[in-house]
């Protein structure tokens, strides 16, 4: 399955352009994605630290699907107010 | 009534939306960019989002003020480039009495720091931008 993953916050410092193109198993996970999204990093894989994927309607578990449609996100740790 | 927007707070329809019969108590708080952040001279604040998840917890965050302190609350979240004075983020609740309006705002905007999908790149008067740290999303 092809996603495409968009980048927030310090992610937008990763140096690749959001949304990220990554290509995944069929009916992969979270964790898979994020590891995918790492691996595509690079050296700046780092900047993933304490980072969480989400769907529009809510953040996803490590072991959870990835939803069949919709946005993705790959959300830093959050500082909104 | 809960809202994301890249255009100014406006305060005054958020106490009217807020507003009903019954409530003798209003209260409000409204967050601000300020001028300075750990010894640096801030020029402002850009408010990145990642939108359909955050309108939807904002929405949530407001209702469980609602269960929580019998509150009707109005919120909204400003995204985009902030000057140095601009709100950022308003939170009118109304209640019968006064003790649970200031407990909601407490508590709006409390939740919105932890879970808000929200990021602040402050911009300093030397020209340099950092990404402020925050709080892990986790399920």
């Amino acid at each position: 399955m092809t996603v495409f993953v968009e980048l927030y916050g310090r992610l937008r410092d990763a140096g690749v352009e959001s949304p990220v193109e990554l290509q995944l198993p069929d009916g992969a996970t979270a964790a898979q994605a994020l590891a995918a999204l790492r691996a595509r990093l690079g050296p700046k894989g780092a900047l993933l630290e304490g980072s969480a994927l989400a769907g529009e309607s809510q953040v996803l578990a490590a072991e959870e699907r990835l939803p069949e449609s919709g946005r993705l996100a790959a959300l830093p740790p959050v500082c909104g107010g | 009534m809960t809202i994301i927007t890249e255009r100014p707070l406006r305060v005054e329809e958020l106490i009217e939306l807020c507003a009903a019969p019954g409530h003798g108590a209003q209260a409000v708080f409204v967050g601000v960019v300020r001028d300075n952040h750990e010894g640096r001279k801030v020029d402002g604040v850009t408010y990145d989002c990642f939108v359909p998840l955050a309108e939807r917890t904002l929405a949530e965050i407001a209702e469980e003020a609602r269960g929580k302190f019998g509150a009707k609350i109005a919120a909204a979240h400003r995204i985009g480039r902030l000057a140095v004075g601009e709100a950022s983020v308003a939170i009118a609740a109304g209640t019968p009495h006064r003790a649970e309006a200031f407990d909601a705002c407490r508590y709006v905007i409390e939740r919105i720091k932890e879970r808000l999908p929200v990021w602040k790149q402050e911009h300093y008067v030397d020209g340099t931008a950092n990404w402020l740290d925050g709080c892990a999303l986790h399920r």
